[in-house]
């Protein structure tokens, strides 16, 4: 529930797991606490978006799956980043930043600016 | 980029579907895992973070189809689901689907093979550049097409320049070519300058024809030869160009080899070697000036932005000008009407011009038909069958309604059984194409000329395809339309058998359909038949066991033969056969037994006036005096030639009966004199006069069809003509002296070539190559029809008798004797054949009316034919109804009650 009512659009979601791979391997689960972390409780992703992302990404190359042994001598499947993934990342992250940018200019417009 | 790797994932996900859904199971079991650990660690007690964290994760079912559908092979993967469904249904009823597919293979491979025969004679494109810009030019004479003469070519190619480039060509024809050692055959096509460039064929050594070598006679002795000719005879040698060969004496230069794969702009004909026109060495001068000697056929290229139709309309009034100019320069008010009434007809020609296709279209397009209608036939018997079946799922159907299926699900399901059954069926039908064409080729072989490639192309393999589409829609999806057309409700509660009634009346209706086809193509068939029997049995007028044909070239490679030499020669040649054991005796004549090489002659009679102006038009022959001995044809009145009849004697010669009849109303002609012109019409004083000095009976000519034309027969000795057959008749077996005698007659003279040997059975056989193709094949196709009508009608009746087994069991336990059960079994058989055959009667005559053109001496409405094939049909409806009516005689009365 919390991520969609966070609003959070799909292609968010699939840079912010990006980023939260580019420090270390993570599984599925540990992707969402990640997030959540990270956040600060602001993001709650659920398996029913997190799957699917996840198997977009693992599609279309970006991220890939292998599966090791956790810390709780559980089978898992850690995603890592693939050269592809990182590339997309910083493509999407500049991205980002300069709609950021410019929403937030808007939103900061006052008439007189104007 | 990306979206072929979509791709490529979403063909890997059909493929590993399994191992991905197991994946992900996984997957989520260890995300499952890993929450209750991090909650149990935060301190809730095992039971409560299980509880917790399966509350959080929802649905696993959801997520998995969420993530599932990502890949877009999921949207076709129900498709997919329905055919492995599909699949797994047919294995499970292998005898159903192995009778459907044999069914569909014995019906598509029919259309396929005929198809191919099509392709190849009709369709094929001409092996030519932009073969849809090429027109066709002929002239529609009231009775029929006549090809142009030189002049008439020349003009029309000069004025009609600015819409078209035409090209002119003769037929091909036997000769014999003189390269390094003795003559040998080969067919010679004499063109137009312009053919290879105008067609567009390259040569692949040397170069082409070309318009200098083809001016106003005489033209350049040149040749192209074909790929074929030089593979065969110079084992593609390119130092075959410069070469020097020689034909009728004169001598050519070898230029070119045309590119491999071009025979002809006409389908089926072969050539060795292509000549310029204008080449032709000892050709009459009258062949060139004039319109006396029609002998081209003409094939245009539409220059640029030329439409068809403009170039129709442009040519129209050229042959207009040449028309008028025969017609002004004859004095003949016959052929002047004639020629007046004819006009031109242009014509899309990307297929090339053929007179074999003339000749086939008819047969070929009734076979099609034919082929047609056992396809339906069997089509029928497959919805039939899945009918049947149909019914037997009512339950199934009815719980997957009941279930939320959808209706289009269903039919979706049925349709793809269908096509499955029928790629089966089509693929096999094509390899029974492959197979087909060759025993077709074989049957065709008198027809068609041995190069002619009738085996199936991608073309035969889109027609196959197409048409198992067809029978797919037709047996699949209008029976699975009416099959899921059921209240779920109903069939659940009443048990699931159901009536069926709905089945039986649409079942009933189809092979009402099947009898009533099956009826008139064994109507067709039975007149084919009967046909041929009378033309084989057709009075010929000479007696064709136990002779030989030879053809022969007497002028090969030298100087034309000073007509005494020839007339030496001949007789030495004749000797020499007489002189082989086992040999009766030899003749030789100007046109061959049934050959089309006919020559057709104005003539005068002295004494009788033409009526009405009318020129007197006979068919002429130049025979040596023991022809009539050796061919058996009876001398009814005065005498045959004998060797007196020399150059220095009295001019005599013989007529046929048909000519005594047309000519003097019956009575004996012999005394009358007769005499041949050299231009349209002449009188007794212009042309030498020869006494009638007897009459033979009449003999087919040309045709075995027409009776026997009037023919003028005149002695070897007393005429100039070449002669272009040896009839040699034996005492014994006539193939064990053929080639001995071929070699003793090969051996007398280099100047003479054999260029073909047959006995005269075989050419009577040949030219009823056709009837008896149509014949042979209407027959296979006629009893095909009727094996599937008959399966469809048995399986009918064993349905409908199973769906009365209790009413019969109720029957003998009254006291219902076999002998009633048996009656009733078998009224349900013959109902739907009398209705058929009520049906198919009136049908089968209607057809009959439209193939009378075909038949010989067979009256449309042969009541032996009509008789025998209902015969045929009711013999087969009681071997259909027999099986189930045995059946039904041995229910167990107490069984069939104990059923529900």
């Amino acid at each position: 529930m919390a991520s969609e009512a966070s609003g959070l659009v799909q292609g968010t979601l699939h840079m912010l797991i990006l980023k939260t791979l580019t420090l270390e391997p993570l599984h599925g689960y540990g992707i969402g606490v990640r997030l959540e972390q990270i956040s600060q409780g602001g993001f709650l992703v659920q398996a029913g978006s997190l799957f699917p992302a996840l198997r977009r990404l693992e599609r279309d190359s970006l991220i890939r799956g292998e599966w090791r042994v956790t810390e709780n001598n559980r089978r898992a499947k850690y995603y890592h980043l693939t050269p592809q993934g990182r590339a997309r990342l910083t493509r999407e992250t500049r991205q980002w930043e300069a709609q950021m940018a410019a929403i937030a200019r808007i939103l900061a417009a006052t008439r007189e600016a104007l | 980029m990306a979206s072929l790797r979509r791709f490529v994932a979403g063909l890997k996900g059909l493929f590993r579907g399994k191992r991905l859904e197991r994946e992900l199971d996984e997957e989520l079991q260890s995300y499952l895992e890993s929450s209750v650990d991090m909650k149990v660690r935060s301190g809730m007690t095992p039971e409560d973070a299980r509880r917790a964290a399966r509350a959080e994760l929802g649905s696993v079912e959801a997520v998995k189809d969420q993530t599932r559908d990502v890949g877009w092979e999921t949207t076709i993967e129900p498709l997919w689901r329905d055919v492995r469904y599909a699949v797994r249904t047919l294995r499970k009823s292998p005898a159903f689907a192995a009778v459907v597919v044999v069914t569909l293979t014995l019906g598509i491979g029919a259309n396929s093979a005929i198809f191919s025969a099509v392709n190849a004679i009709m369709l094929r494109a001409l092996p030519a550049e932009r073969p849809d810009e090429l027109v066709s030019v002929t002239a529609l004479y009231p009775d029929g097409t006549e090809p142009f003469s030189y002049t008439a070519y020349r003009r029309i190619a000069s004025d009609g320049a600015r819409l078209v480039d035409a090209i002119a060509a003769s037929t091909s024809r036997r000769d014999a070519l003189t390269i390094d050692g003795p003559p040998e055959a080969v067919d010679v096509k004499w063109v137009s300058g312009n053919y290879f460039t105008t067609l567009g064929v390259p040569t692949t050594v040397g170069r082409p024809l070309l318009i200098s070598d083809d001016p106003q006679p005489p033209g350049m002795a040149v040749a192209v030869i074909s790929d074929t000719f030089w593979a065969r005879r110079f084992g593609r040698d390119p130092a075959v160009v410069g070469r020097t060969v020689r034909l009728s004496g004169a001598a050519f230069v070898i230029v070119g080899v045309a590119r491999r794969g071009f025979a002809s702009e006409t389908p089926g004909e072969t050539v060795d070697l292509w000549m310029p026109l204008s080449a032709q060495p000892n050709a009459p001068s009258w062949i060139w000036k004039g319109h006396s000697t029609t002998w081209l056929s003409i094939l245009a290229r539409r220059r640029q932005g030329v439409s068809l139709a403009q170039a129709r309309a442009g040519l129209e009034p050229v042959y207009e000008r040449v028309r008028d100019a025969v017609a002004a320069d004859t004095d003949s008010a016959d052929f002047r009407r004639s020629i007046l009434a004819s006009r031109l007809r242009v014509s899309e020609a990307s297929t090339g011009v053929s007179r074999l296709r003339d000749n086939l279209v008819t047969p070929l397009m009734l076979l099609m038909g034919i082929v047609g209608l056992v396809l339906l036939v069997a089509c029928a018997n497959v919805a039939n069958l899945m009918l049947t079946r149909a019914v037997t799922r009512r339950r199934e159907m009815a719980m997957c309604l009941a279930l939320g299926a959808g209706r289009s699900r269903l039919v979706r399901q049925g349709t793809l059984e269908a096509l499955f059954l029928a790629a089966i069926g089509g693929a096999g039908g094509f390899l029974l194409a492959i197979w087909g064409t060759s025993a077709l080729s074989s049957l065709l072989s008198g027809v068609l000329p041995v190069m002619l490639d009738i085996s199936p192309d991608w073309r035969v393999l889109v027609f196959a395809g197409a048409i198992s589409c067809a029978t797919a829609v037709l047996f699949g999806f209008f029976p699975s339309l009416s099959a899921t057309a059921l209240d779920p409700l109903d069939v659940l509660k009443s048990g699931g058998g159901g009536r069926g009634a709905s089945r039986i009346a649409f079942g009933r209706t189809l092979v009402t359909m099947q009898i009533a086809v099956s009826l008139v193509l064994l109507v067709a068939a039975g007149l084919f038949v009967r046909s041929l029997i009378r033309l084989k049995d057709v009075d010929l007028g000479f007696d064709p066991n136990q002779v030989m044909l030879f053809r022969v070239n007497p002028s090969a490679g030298q100087q034309p033969i000073p007509i005494e030499a020839r007339r030496q020669l001949y007789r030495q040649v004749l000797e020499r056969a007489m002189s082989m054991p086992g040999v009766d005796h030899a003749s030789a004549s100007f046109s061959g037994v049934l050959s089309s090489e006919t020559w057709r002659n104005v003539i005068t009679i002295e004494g009788l006036a033409s009526p009405d102006g009318r020129t007197l038009r006979t068919f002429a022959n130049v025979v040596t005096p023991e022809y009539f001995d050796v061919m058996r044809i009876r001398v009814l009145r005065g005498r045959a030639f004998t060797d007196d009849d020399r150059a220095q004697a009295a001019n005599v010669a013989i007529v046929n009966d048909a000519f005594a009849r047309q000519f003097f109303g019956g009575a004996v002609p012999i005394g009358k004199r007769v005499g041949l012109c050299s231009s349209e019409s002449c009188g007794p004083s212009a042309a030498r006069m020869m006494d009638i000095v007897g009459v033979v009976e009449d003999a087919k000519y040309s045709n075995l069809r027409q009776p026997a034309p009037p023919i003028l027969y005149m002695p070897f000795a007393q005429v100039e003509q070449r002669l272009g057959e040896i009839q040699v008749r034996t005492a014994g077996d006539v193939s064990a002296v053929g080639s001995s005698l071929y070699r003793a007659l090969a051996d007398v003279d280099r100047r003479l070539t054999i260029v073909g040997m047959m006995t005269a059975r075989d050419r009577v056989d040949a030219s009823l190559a056709t009837p008896n193709m149509v014949a042979r094949l209407s027959s296979v196709f006629g009893l095909l029809a009727l094996v599937l009508a008959a399966v469809g009608l048995s399986g009918l009746v064993a349905y409908m008798t199973t769906q009365r087994t209790q009413e019969i069991g109720i029957r003998i336990a009254l006291g219902a004797g076999r002998r009633e059960v048996r009656r009733l079994v078998l009224g349900n058989t013959l109902r739907p054949v009398a209705l058929g055959a009520a049906v198919g009667i009136p049908a089968a005559l209607a057809l009959a009316r439209l193939l009378s053109g075909l038949l010989y001496q067979v009256d449309p409405f042969d009541p032996v034919v009509l008789s025998l094939s209902l015969g045929i049909l009711a013999a087969a409806a009681l071997v259909a109804g027999y099986l189930p009516a045995r059946r039904a005689v041995r229910v167990d009365p107490i069984k069939a009650l104990r059923v529900e």
